[in-house]
């Protein structure tokens, strides 16, 4: 008897203690490193989950909007499957575009297809618009840029992102170059690429040389969304043809069934079998139009890439910002497969837009999922990062310049240009794998720069500033996207940015 | 009810007038497809891809009331060498089943027409799926049907000009009388196919169709006008036979 209320006790004290583990996951969500953050950059979201229980397998979804209210507006969902092992913590790092202030951030946690923890990451206006200041090291050195500004301090290398895209929230990172160095190198690389591509992260013994170039910036918050351009910029798709027959096969398959069926008519009508051969002439004439049908629906749709790279010359990493416009001519729903090296993808809103719309990212299988209305163009933004090899040598002379290009990559440039300040020189083509010398005179620079006016439709730009650049235009694929199960032509319209740094 | 009709539905068929009239249709359908047919270049000035199911659907409405009409009130060239008011007077069978004759001959007919053209309509039909296809013909069938009971009335009277007249009438009316009393819209064919092409958000038109709750009221509403009219026009023949025999 005694035995038998015991093993029951025990069996109890077991199941109580599995509900109780089960349910001991804590989760904090931090948008920023130590919740400071900037608004108009593009920002990291930490989640940190700490599994006290069994291990569980949970949904982190984060979703990021932009637009308007009643106006119709963007949402982007980004999915990330995680396991947790028991009695372990881990920290997810998402990468988020800049935020539109009049939609906070939300981040769901569900177990099971059930929510278990949604919260809105709320913010108050007056803070996020100071200017942001990361310190990584132990001692904060003494900067008087900026009158008015959030220090955040770090020395712990877990605390910081791994996107390099995460540091373009600061205005200033300075780093101790001791404790750079004992970071482990994931890390390393992302701030040497977002010293590359910021231009605002500093080792504590440059900030004397560089100081001047520092400008304290101020800032208001500002209507227009976050998109990368201005406006919408559909040229992509404009000409490109759809994968469906033309007037010409429809004339001869309509002009062929009519003539059958008046053969039937004349020939064969109140014949033996008529009203067979009628049957077989309607069923199989069927079978081809749907086949028609089939044909012109499941492959129109267009699909375009527009590209603004901006290449580091020393290290011959890129950094690629792509403007994916969409067009279907009827709703459907389409699964994008993109490559790893588009480490941010997000619905822009460009006005005007009707409803709501919903990109679905995948982040564990790099697929995102998009339904699509009618007649509308999408439009999709994104961020990548290439290694493209070109070597590039310049030389002052009194009345030119000298260039010597050595194309490593597969990359075909077409259409080279020089700038300096407002002045271009066309130069030409530079194909791939090869070496080329080019003369400009400095006489047949001419105003008004081309880039310059490119440039302006852009919101979001890379750094660059007056010095001499070669740009030229990409017209093939960097990234291989591709939209499942859908055929469709692609159409590249692609700019290359290379600053030469005097 | 003997199958004489089915002669006559045979006859329809290989006659050359009828085979010109529906060829003549078929060549206007070919050449309205080749030129609406979306282009493959993608426009961004003009991006949208015509909805061909709308255009013929309405095509295919304007044709078949128009034909049957046409047809039933025997003002077609061949139908007027075969007139109902003859077959009322010299052949041996009864006023009813002339009447029930003529009207399934032709119906046959028009779904005979509607078979011939279902893979037109399966090709064109890319923005719906083939229910909508269905449901435009089993409208276009309902639809016509006042049409055809006003129209063996109409070939009633001997008089050609007065018959041509009331035909057009008719025709006229019901597809103009919606627009001239719009809160009768709903009892009219029209109606019914500009809600199926979902005409109201294109044409900024106000459609008032609810199909669970008018079409039983439209069925009858229909019925009973095709019903009267096939009852007066069965009175009015038997009054020929009558004569004649007399």
């Amino acid at each position: 008897m005694r035995k038998k209320v015991f093993i029951r006790f025990f069996i109890l004290i077991i199941i109580l203690t599995n509900i109780l583990c089960a349910q001991d996951i804590k989760i904090d969500f931090s948008l920023g490193i130590n919740s400071e953050w900037r608004i108009d950059r593009f920002l990291p979201l930490f989640v940190e989950i700490y599994n006290e229980g069994n291990k569980v397998k949970l949904i982190l979804e984060v979703i990021y909007t932009q637009g308007l209210r009643y106006a119709g507006y963007c949402e982007s969902i980004y999915r990330k499957e995680v396991e947790i092992p028991s009695l372990s913590q881990k920290r997810f790092e998402f990468l988020l575009p800049p935020i539109d202030f009049r939609y906070p951030v939300r981040v769901r946690v569900l177990r099971d297809n059930k929510i278990i923890k949604e919260e809105k990451i709320d913010f108050s206006i007056e803070r996020i618009t100071l200017p942001l200041v990361l310190i990584i090291g132990r001692e904060i050195p003494k900067i008087d840029f900026f009158e008015k500004a959030r220090i955040v301090r770090v020395y712990d290398e877990k605390l910081l992102p791994i996107n390099y895209k995460a540091y373009d929230n600061y205005d200033l990172i300075i780093i101790d170059r001791n404790l750079f160095n004992s970071f482990s190198n994931p890390i390393k690389n992302s701030l040497i690429m977002a010293k590359i591509f910021t231009k605002r992260v500093l080792f504590n013994d440059e900030i004397n040389k560089f100081s001047k170039f520092i400008k304290p910036t101020s800032y208001t918050i500002s209507i227009p969304h976050n998109t990368f351009l201005y406006t919408p910029d559909p040229s992509t798709l404009q000409g490109q043809n759809f994968l469906y027959p033309d007037r010409w096969q429809i004339l001869i398959f309509l002009s062929f069934y009519f003539f059958l069926i008046f053969l039937w008519i004349r020939f064969i009508f109140q014949k033996r079998h008529s009203f067979i051969s009628f049957l077989f002439l309607i069923l199989f004439s069927s079978l081809i139009g749907f086949g028609i049908n089939q044909s012109f629906t499941k492959d129109a749709i267009v699909y375009g890439e527009k590209y603004l790279i901006f290449l580091d010359k020393n290290t011959y990493v890129a950094e690629n910002l792509i403007h994916i416009p969409l067009f279907s001519p009827f709703k459907r729903d389409i699964t994008l497969e993109y490559p790893p090296n588009i480490f941010l993808l997000y619905n822009a809103y460009y006005q005007p837009q009707k409803n709501k719309t919903t990109l679905l990212v995948d982040l564990n299988n790099q697929k995102a999922n998009l339904s699509l209305e009618r007649n509308r163009i999408y439009f999709l933004e994104g961020i990548s990062y290439h290694f493209i090899p070109i070597d590039i040598k310049i030389k002052e002379l009194n009345d030119r310049y000298i260039l010597e290009v050595s194309n490593n990559s597969p990359i075909n440039i077409k259409d080279c240009v020089f700038k300096q300040g407002n002045k271009e020189n066309y130069i030409g083509n530079i194909p791939p794998n090869t070496y080329k010398e080019f003369t400009i005179w400095k006489s047949g620079l001419k105003e008004p720069s081309l880039l310059n006016e490119l440039l302006k439709k852009y919101r979001i730009t890379p750094p660059i500033g007056d010095e001499i650049i070669i740009w030229g235009r990409i017209d093939e694929p960097l990234n291989q996207v591709k939209i499942l199960n859908i055929k469709t032509p692609k159409s590249i319209d692609g700019i290359i940015i290379i600053p030469m740094e005097g | 009810m003997r199958i004489w009709w089915f002669i006559d539905f045979k006859a329809k068929i290989s006659d050359k007038k009828y085979l010109r009239i529906i060829y003549t249709y078929f060549f206007i359908i070919t050449l309205i497809t080749i030129i609406i047919w979306p282009s493959k270049s993608f426009d961004i000035n003009k991006y949208s891809i015509t909805d061909l199911f709308l255009i013929f659907a309405l095509a295919h409405f304007i044709f078949i009331t128009y034909f049957s009409s046409l047809t039933f009130s025997g003002n077609l060239i061949a139908e007027r060498e075969f007139k109902i008011i003859n077959l009322a007077r010299f052949s041996p069978f009864k006023i009813r089943e002339i009447v029930w004759g003529r009207f399934l001959a032709n119906l046959f007919y028009f779904i005979f027409i509607l078979l011939i053209l279902f893979p037109f309509n399966l090709m064109i039909s890319f923005s719906v799926d083939i229910s909508k296809i269905i449901i435009l013909y089993l409208l276009l069938l309902l639809d016509s049907l006042p049409i055809m009971g006003l129209g063996i009335l109409w070939s009633t009277f001997s008089n050609p000009s007065i018959n041509w007249l009331l035909h057009w009438i008719t025709y006229i009316l019901f597809i103009i009388f919606p627009f001239l009393f719009p809160s009768t819209f709903f009892l009219f064919p029209l109606n019914n196919i500009l809600w199926l092409i979902r005409a109201e958000s294109i044409l900024y038109l106000k459609v008032n169709f609810h199909p669970s709750k008018d079409l039983p009221i439209i069925t009858i509403f229909y019925l009973i006008i095709f019903l009267i009219s096939i009852l007066i026009a069965e009175k009015r023949l038997k009054y020929y036979q009558g004569v004649d025999k007399r």
